[in-house]
């Protein structure tokens, strides 16, 4: 056996727990322990892959290479993040919409998803790696619609039925790439990420152009990329707020590197054009309109939830310019930030009673760890500095620029500008405005703690980045394809 | 060879024809239709060929896709009491009029998504069954017609990569199936949670959320 699969461990144990205890105090422990444990565990497996260490492979079709264990340590940090804030803030679960059956429900399907996003990490071939996607979004869809409400059922409708059918091009475009290594005499093995990309200067041109274009929209869709985003703000609102957290820190991850790893074999073919010429536009461009989408929330999680898109947009355009270090340090950034975000979106819902933008104000008033909490995290996740976001975006517009590819420069600044003085004038009001009335919730101080150690986490990841240390990234993570 | 395409025109029809019913329970005998063919391509492929492996993955589709989908979708739309859809933007008639212009269309530009070696025609028929699919969840109301459109859009996948793949690894073709079953199922739980709350599954008259 191999040691990778000791990572599915701890959350087997969290998940048949969860389904074992009909005590949810137990099962909050447990799932807080169990997660913290996860992050060690995923250390020791993950740090010396990272070190430059062997690249193991198993059970066929997985291997942990260095973008994988990059990733798996994302996740595992976010799962850390997302549970310790539900065991937190699930002290008395009608504060905030649940039940302690759907309490128990968010710790054991969080889990399971956590299995199938790191198995999406790991996959070193797209028939695994579509297995592994489509076992994410089964995860996920009953955790969107835990709270019951009537949104939240049409949230998770959205959400199957878009990314059902987006993967379902995604497996259109996993055939067609195997179709196009016909001629080559390929065995069973021509859906081997690292053999495809050894042969990828001999693929049948033209389906292998039309199998990206179908692997942009199916794993696009589950990224959320623009125009194929729609189920994405839908499904972070409404999900509770450690299923967000999930969500946005995890799930939209697993898109984009199925996108990187696809893009290792587009890039040594002779459409490499595909790259800089679709990908990192339609990546411009989801920044630009989420931007513009931003100035007219109403709903502090919907903001999160559109802020997303656009760093989405942001890891597009990196993917599409196949820069490894901007694109590993940005998807560390907004995990570590979006995650704190949300998870504070969960502390106001359950002390505020909403999220409202109209209804919350003055929250630096009532709850002053609260609010400077919010305010670092809306600067984390906007790239302001210290923040790693900062680096990372900075990073990118300067790699465009040097690439001469003016309009996506262009769109990415405006973008990036307007949805900075957006959400920071959402906040500020939220943060700063005149004391609300509707002071429901019970209070305490404990649940933003999490999110305080992961907005830490993502300033110190922003002040660890110098040149030498991206260089060290690129020579450890240099290879999408799994070689 | 010409059983596989008499396999693919039989698949063709089927969905070409349930672009053109609205009664549930027609679509669905549509559907099991679609999957029995689709199923019968690596099972007869294999008799012939003496394969254990592919028979084995046709007796599996055909178990899946053409008898426990439509089952459960059935014993689902009975207990909903969906008996009849109802068509949005066109009508039944021009919609079978659209299905049969994309089969030309695809049948005549089938080359450009053919592997080499493999027949252009079979690929045409595969890119036309997916489109049918699309058009189905495009022109249904009810939430039971845009799964049964999408299955039909999944089965049109595996027509093209029977058709123009060796095939993938079988774990890897067990691992699709069954991710599909559970998808089904999933959707079939959502949609008695939709009865519940909203008391109707017209999902065009879902508008709790918005952009």
């Amino acid at each position: 056996m191999n040691y990778a699969l000791t990572l599915c461990v701890c959350p087997l144990i969290v998940a048949a727990c969860a389904l074992a205890f009909r005590n949810l105090k137990w099962v909050r422990l447990i799932g807080a322990v169990g997660s913290l444990l996860q992050v060690v565990a995923t250390a020791v497996v993950a740090v010396p892959v990272l070190g430059g260490g062997a690249q193991t492979k198993f059970l066929a079709a997985f291997q942990m290479d260095g973008i994988a264990a990059w990733f798996i340590l994302i996740n595992s940090l976010v799962y850390a993040g997302a549970m310790t804030t539900a065991a937190l803030l699930f002290q008395n679960p009608e504060d905030v919409h649940l039940t302690e059956r759907t309490g128990r429900a968010l710790f054991g399907l969080s889990s399971l998803f956590l299995i199938a996003a790191n198995a999406v990490m790991c996959a070193a071939d797209l028939g695994a790696l579509w297995v592994a996607m489509e076992a994410s979004t089964l995860v996920t869809a009953p955790i969107i619609l835990l709270t019951g409400t009537r949104q939240s059922i049409e949230a998770a409708w959205k959400y199957l039925i878009l990314c059902g059918v987006g993967i379902a091009f995604a497996l259109l475009g996993t055939m067609m790439l195997m179709a196009s290594a016909q001629h080559i005499g390929a065995e069973a093995s021509s859906l081997s990420i690292a053999w495809l990309r050894n042969h990828a200067a001999s693929l049948n041109s033209p389906l292998l152009r039309a199998s990206f274009v179908f692997f942009v929209l199916g794993y696009g869709t589950k990224a959320g990329l623009f125009p194929v985003h729609n189920w994405l703000p839908d499904a972070h609102s409404e999900a509770p707020a450690p299923g967000s957290v999930l969500l946005s820190g995890a799930l939209l991850n697993c898109g984009m590197v199925a996108l990187w790893r696809i893009g290792g074999i587009v890039e040594v073919s002779n459409s490499r054009f595909l790259l800089p010429g679709l990908l990192a536009p339609m990546g411009a461009v989801t920044v630009l309109a989420a931007g513009l989408m931003l100035v007219q929330q109403r709903d502090l999680k919907r903001m999160f939830a559109y802020s997303s898109v656009e760093n989405m947009g942001l890891l597009a355009v990196a993917v599409g310019l196949r820069s490894v270090p901007i694109f590993a340090l940005h998807a560390l950034a907004h995990s570590l930030a979006k995650s704190s975000a949300f998870s504070l979106s969960g502390c106001v819902a359950k002390e505020f009673g909403t999220v409202a933008l109209s209804k919350l104000s003055g929250v630096m008033r009532q709850s002053p760890s609260l609010g400077f909490a919010l305010l670092a995290a809306g600067g984390a996740v906007m790239g302001a500095p210290p923040f790693a976001a900062f680096a990372s975006e900075w990073l990118l517009l300067a790699k465009a620029a040097d690439g001469r590819y003016v309009w996506i420069v262009i769109a990415l600044v405006a973008g990036l500008a307007i949805s900075f003085v957006a959400v920071l004038l959402h906040l500020g009001r939220v943060v700063f405005g005149e004391r609300s009335e509707r002071v429901t919730g019970a209070r305490s101080q404990w649940p933003v703690i999490p999110a305080i150690v992961l907005i830490v986490a993502t300033a110190i990841a922003g002040l660890a980045v110098t040149p030498s240390v991206l260089n060290a990234l690129e020579r450890v993570l240099r290879y999408g394809g799994v070689q | 060879m010409t059983t596989n395409q008499d396999l693919i025109g039989i698949a063709t029809m089927a969905a070409l024809w349930m672009l053109g019913i609205t009664r549930v329970r027609s679509m669905l005998w549509g559907l099991a239709v679609l999957g029995g063919a689709l199923g019968a391509l690596p099972l007869f492929g294999g008799i012939s060929q003496g394969h254990g492996g592919e028979v084995l993955l046709g007796v599996v589709v055909i178990t899946v896709k053409a008898v426990a989908v439509p089952i459960f979708l059935n014993w689902n739309a009975a207990r909903l009491q969906m008996t009849r859809d109802r068509t949005v933007g066109i009508g039944p008639g021009a919609a079978m009029l659209v299905g049969a212009t994309l089969v030309v269309l695809c049948y005549f530009h089938g080359n450009r998504f053919a592997a080499v070696g493999a027949s252009a025609g079979d690929a045409g028929f595969s890119i036309a069954i997916i489109a049918i699919g699309l058009t189905i969840m495009m022109t249904r109301r009810l939430a039971v017609g845009l799964i049964i459109g999408f299955l039909v859009l999944d089965n049109g996948i595996f027509v093209y990569g029977f058709t123009q793949t060796p095939g993938m690894p079988f774990i890897v073709e067990l691992g699709v199936l069954f991710d599909l079953f559970l998808g089904v199922l999933l959707a079939g739980f959502v949609l008695f949670r939709i009865r519940r709350s909203f008391e109707h599954l017209d999902v065009s008259e879902m508008r709790e959320l918005r952009g």
